[in-house]
């Protein structure tokens, strides 16, 4: 795992794989990355190894640590050791209790950018055994051929965007983390962040502001991400895009579309198929704009065509950091071609940061049988 | 307090204490059963925990003058639920009084910080919940507005809790009816939350016994046994009531929004981990 760059952490488990499958047009050179901005914290340019005794282990999320008192030449000093989020270390079979206070442990890692005694772990393992702690193996492939057929159906015959009756799952893996216009092809890892700046006007129609915005945003390693500071809700696109799933739960006798949001924060919001305007609540909030928007949907054949307005600009509609304004207006065309595949379509019509509409198209696979993974990213600190 | 003890004192609390507004609440009256519309059911007769096709409406709790599952004893208009007890009535074992205590004085809850909050803490927030049966699914999911803007998720489909439960906000639930009462049994909590607002401690033991009755279309009986001997001597009961109030959805808000302790929700400087990656996802 020492050998691994910081592109090849990952979120863990084999159906990560998807992310490099079906790809329409454009490069991921990085897939697997778990992390948004693990880079905006920790320099991949600067290695650090550090040997020492475990004083701590803080299982929260976003990110486990293991702190270690480290022996140097000024004495001893406490080391605070980041690695993936306990829903990935679960499901690579850890628990907390997998390490004792007073273990010796090597690590080797990179460090805070900052200079504090900060390290993201490529490798921990026991400095006694050189056994490998709270890693995760690499993926394999499904030993079973993934359920395939056609997309479950209601009654009525209109498609199904959650499980058959008796069964379970939830949208995941997404093909792209990153949002670029269809057709265009550019180098970009799974934070989001080009290979080569230089290709930053080509992923989307910019105008000038939201050019050098954006510039900017990728210049500092991503580092200004509201999600990243505060766990601001990953409204828009960047739902589809995120590691922990999307789940649609259709009420169908009250017109109404639950959407389950995995990732960030765990939250929830309507996408309405009653045929309202989208007017804001009852009460009236037409002008509070929003993380999630105001989503009206209607079917088109086996297409389910959501329409979203109503946004702030308080938040990132991509992990790249693309800009919006509060004239965001999305079309999302979502379908289900098969039991196993969930098709995402986002036309982005923002008059305020773009020169013209565009699209950007992926898919998300079908995970069955599982609940989407309890994450939520306030789960930090007490 | 045992179950039978919790019925004598009900009977007790409604006979005297609170008879003239609980009776009122409660619709028991045949004036009031004219005034007041049923339950909506589902074509089987089940009973409906949410509004019923072409109707909105949803769930409020008590108000911020209830702390949550027992009143303080000098509270002069404890909430009319029958049977609830005052906080000298709870069995707490010793550390559990003395935390409630520090508590009144630093309120610093988890849930001001955005963490999600099981439990009756889904109800005493602002903005309302929906409780939503999905049928076909065999599971119910609670949606709460205010504070974590999150769900939780109750198993109807006969399953038991699994050995190895990571603890979670919302610990794992599962619900079964028994006649027009929904009753959920829920267990694996986490220790990162307050379960009421301040009264009521709990543990990792903690098992969560809630009953849901629609006694007519705007009220829940919301009834609640906690059996947790981490921090009781023995199990109790209390409850409150939920207001269903019509022609209103639910909304976004999203307690990141303006949150002035983002330090101690993702991290901070102030010892050596904290600033952690606060990373989406």
């Amino acid at each position: 795992m020492s050998t691994r760059s910081i592109d090849n952490m990952r979120w863990g488990g084999y159906h990560r794989l998807g992310a490099v499958l079906g790809l329409g047009g454009w490069l991921l050179v990085a897939p697997l990355a778990a992390h948004h901005a693990i880079v905006a914290k920790f320099n991949p340019d600067e290695p650090v190894a550090l040997n020492g005794t475990i004083t701590k282990v803080d299982w929260a999320n976003p990110h486990v640590h293991v702190l270690m008192d480290v022996q140097g030449a000024g004495g001893i000093a406490n080391w605070a050791i980041e690695l993936e989020s306990p829903v990935d270390l679960d499901a690579g079979g850890w628990s907390p209790d997998a390490v004792r206070l007073g273990e010796r442990i090597t690590v080797e890692g990179i460090a805070a950018r900052d200079g504090s005694l900060q390290a993201w772990a490529y490798s921990m393992t026991r400095t006694d055994s050189g056994a490998a702690v709270f890693d995760i193996p690499d993926p394999v492939p499904p030993s079973a051929p993934a359920l395939s057929g056609p997309a479950p159906r209601w009654p009525d015959g209109q498609p199904r965007l959650g499980p058959p009756p008796g069964e379970s799952g939830y949208w995941g893996n997404p093909t792209a983390s990153v949002l670029v216009e269809d057709g265009v092809d550019v180098a970009a890892n799974s934070d989001g962040r080009l290979l080569n700046l230089d290709d930053a006007p080509r992923v989307a129609p910019l105008q000038p502001w939201a050019l050098a915005l954006y510039e900017f945003r990728q210049r500092e390693f991503l580092s200004s991400d509201p999600a990243f500071l505060r766990c601001i809700p990953p409204g828009g696109p960047r739902q589809f895009q995120l590691p922990y799933g999307i789940q649609f739960v259709e009420q169908r006798d009250r017109e109404r579309i639950f959407v389950l949001v995995g990732s960030g924060n765990r939250n929830w919001y309507f996408i309405y198929t009653d045929g309202r305007d989208k007017v804001g609540r009852v009460e009236g909030d037409d002008d509070n704009p929003l993380y999630y928007g105001r989503s009206v949907a209607r079917w088109e054949d086996d297409t389910l065509v959501v329409d979203t307005r109503g946004f702030n600009e308080d938040f990132w509609i991509t992990n790249g950091g693309l800009p919006h304004t509060d004239r965001l207006h999305l079309i999302q065309r979502i379908s289900r071609p098969d039991f196993n595949t969930l098709e995402y379509e986002v036309t982005i019509d923002d008059p305020g940061a773009y020169t013209r509409t565009w699209t950007a198209s992926w898919t998300l696979e079908w995970i069955a049988g599982e609940e989407m993974p309890v994450y939520f990213c306030q789960d930090n600190r007490p | 307090m045992t179950h039978r003890t919790f019925a004598a004192l009900a009977v007790l609390l409604l006979s005297t204490i609170c008879a003239p507004p609980l009776l009122a609440q409660r619709g028991r009256g045949a004036v009031e059963d004219a005034e007041v519309r049923p339950a909506p059911r589902w074509p089987d007769g089940r009973i409906r925990l949410d509004a019923p096709p072409g109707e909105t409406g949803i769930w409020y709790g008590p108000g911020g003058a209830v702390p949550g599952l027992a009143d303080w004893d000098n509270n002069p208009n404890p909430h009319p639920f029958p049977g609830r007890p005052k906080v000298s009535e709870v069995p707490f074992q010793p550390w559990a009084r003395a935390l409630i205590d520090y508590r009144d004085v630093n309120q610093f809850e988890p849930h001001a910080r955005c963490k999600p909050s099981g439990g009756i803490r889904q109800f005493v927030t602002p903005y309302g919940n929906e409780i939503v049966e999905m049928r076909e699914l065999e599971r119910v999911y609670i949606f709460d507005v205010g504070g974590p803007h999150s769900f939780r998720v109750i198993y109807m489909d006969g399953r038991e809790h699994p050995e190895d439960l990571t603890p979670s906000y919302y610990g794992h639930s599962i619900g079964h009816w028994e006649g027009d009462t929904l009753v959920v049994d829920t267990v694996g909590f986490n220790e990162k939350f307050w379960i009421d607002r301040r009264v009521t401690v709990h543990t990792r033991q903690l098992r969560f016994i809630e009953r849901f009755t629609r006694t007519n279309y705007e009220t829940i009986e919301y009834v609640v046994t906690v059996d947790d001997p981490g921090a009781y001597t023995e199990p109790w009961t209390s409850g409150v009531y939920l207001r269903f109030e019509p022609d209103l959805e639910m909304f976004e808000y999203i307690c990141q929004e303006q949150n002035q302790a983002a330090d101690l929700m993702v991290g901070t400087e102030v010892e050596s981990f904290f600033g952690s990656s606060p990373i989406v996802p």
